[in-house]
């Protein structure tokens, strides 16, 4: 019940600053747009090369990709919270660690599907004027592949949060936006380059964005191998944020 | 004159009123830092006791104690009859706390503070609503009840902030520097706002202006350098140095404790 009560003034917190809308909303629909522009001046010859560029696959990309301006915003509201007296005074309210992890997690995670939503509807506008349709099955079996990715997003900006300070936290969260871009393969074919797509495999970005690919397609190469990578990295990183946040509210402040 | 353990002797308790606080050799230490030494010390109820002390005294330390923020490195309290080591979640909803620095959520108005704060302590939607209401009221907040918090005013936010504290009818509230960076006319409102709590709750006060504890305070503790110097009315406090003004006394008692 505290958890919920917080929760919503986490939501109200986020909701009235601009840059939500900006990063969690217009980010992901502008790059949609302008991935769509790009695939549509491509000579036809020559689009079956640049078929990364096409809605009904770039598109599961920057779902994943908008997860990390998820991540953003919660390590931002966390360190800033925590450098404030506010939770200072909740620390010494009757809430407990589990309160705080829910109000911070439920307003991430809306913001998180709704921006899915939000990423799949343009995209089967764009499919269609493009000709390459989207399958409601498709991003219905793509959304819930992308769950463990938008909970591990979750996870590090908790956990990021949680451990940084405020100048800090924004730094390291511009590291992993840009780490997850690269190596997840959003924009950039990572089949042509098969030994940096190696290296980049240890990491979880390439796995979660071909499970939610396959799932989109209903390709099921490998789907085994990019859950397990994906699910074990967020198991990982969400307990680190669990310890994290129960220390932080709990034992830092002692 | 009461002093504690390390100083003299303890005075003992007067039976005849209940207590809101009793610490018994509290004591905090970072590593090889004490900032609080043996504190044994009693509040009783509907009192307003104001710790008092130089930068450094152990004040806000001993609060954070009290108020579950940080745990003691020995000695045992109880608040409100609740024992702050095995009772923590009890003593924390029975307390209210208004930090040194203004501890409000910024993107909420006025009234969704209060109304959250009031949530969180475990009134229902509606119980919140009526509780915000009278805050408004009683705190002078009217006009800017729709008003994000972080456009206020610093006296506005400071009357918020303790407003906030007193969210869940606390039987012990604790003021730590409330009127900390206020200009003189919000201070002179915050003083008629803590004088109005009086007798209601017990409020635990730690000030840097000695004129707010003289006016304010039912009983003052002096402290310093983690320790507990002497608690006493301002008047008993005043008789005991041989001072004529309670600035005097205060500067024997710590400038005596600097010395030894």
């Amino acid at each position: 019940m505290r958890g919920l009560v917080f929760s919503r003034r986490v939501a109200k917190e986020l909701t009235r600053d601009p840059l939500s809308y900006i990063f969690c909303i217009a980010a992901p629909i502008a790059m949609m747009l302008l991935f769509f522009v790009i695939y549509q001046n491509v000579p036809a010859e020559a689009q079956a090369n640049m078929a990364i560029f096409r809605p009904d696959i770039i598109s599961t990309g920057i779902a994943f990709f908008g997860y990390s301006f998820v991540m953003l915003f919660g390590t931002l509201l966390l360190s800033k919270d925590r450098a404030t007296a506010y939770l200072t005074r909740l620390y010494a309210s009757p809430m407990t660690p589990f309160d705080f992890l829910l109000g911070y997690f439920l307003p991430l995670f809306s913001v998180g599907v709704i921006q899915t939503v939000l990423t799949f509807a343009v995209s089967g506008i764009l499919g269609a004027i493009a000709d390459t349709p989207l399958s409601i099955v498709g991003c219905l079996r793509a959304t819930v592949a992308l769950l463990p990715s938008l909970l591990f997003f979750i996870a590090c900006g908790l956990l990021f949060g949680a451990l940084l300070s405020e100048k800090a936290a924004p730094g390291v969260s511009s590291v992993i936006i840009t780490l997850s871009g690269i190596m997840g393969g959003v924009w950039m074919p990572l089949d042509t380059m098969p030994k940096l797509k190696q290296v980049f495999s240890v990491f979880p970005f390439s796995h979660a964005v071909s499970l939610a690919r396959g799932a989109m397609q209903g390709v099921a190469d490998e789907i085994g191998l990019h859950l397990a990578v994906t699910l074990g990295y967020t198991v990982v990183v969400a307990a680190l944020a669990v310890y994290a946040m129960y220390r932080s509210t709990r034992w830092e402040s002692r | 004159m009461e002093r504690n353990e390390l100083s003299g002797a303890v005075a003992p308790t007067d039976p005849t009123r209940e207590i809101a606080i009793q610490t018994d050799g509290l004591r905090k230490s970072y590593g090889t830092v004490t900032a609080v030494e043996g504190l044994t010390l009693t509040v009783y109820r509907g009192e307003l006791f104001a710790l008092l002390g130089v930068n450094g005294a152990g004040k806000t330390t001993t609060i954070r104690m009290l108020t579950g923020l940080s745990v003691p490195t020995a000695g045992t309290a109880r608040v409100a009859g609740y024992d702050l080591k095995t009772e923590l979640q009890a003593v924390k909803t029975v307390s209210g706390i208004s930090p040194q620095e203004t501890a409000v959520s910024e993107g909420l108005t006025v009234r969704e503070n209060l109304v959250t704060m009031a949530r969180i302590f475990g009134k229902n939607a509606e119980e919140a609503a009526r509780c915000a209401d009278t805050l408004i009221r009683d705190f002078s907040l009217e006009e800017v009840a729709s008003r994000r918090a972080k456009l206020l005013s610093g006296g506005y936010q400071r009357r918020l902030s303790i407003a906030m504290a007193l969210v869940g009818d606390p039987k012990v509230l604790y003021l730590d520097e409330p009127t900390l960076g206020l200009d003189v006319l919000a201070r002179r409102q915050l003083w008629k706002l803590v004088e109005g709590l009086k007798g209601r709750m017990t409020v635990i006060l730690t000030t840097h202006y000695l004129e707010e504890a003289e006016a304010l305070s039912d009983r003052v503790a002096v402290m310093a350098r983690g320790r507990l110097l002497a608690v006493d009315t301002a008047e008993g406090l005043k008789a005991a140095t041989g001072c004529a003004s309670f600035q005097d006394a205060f500067i024997k008692l710590v400038g005596e404790e600097a010395e030894a």
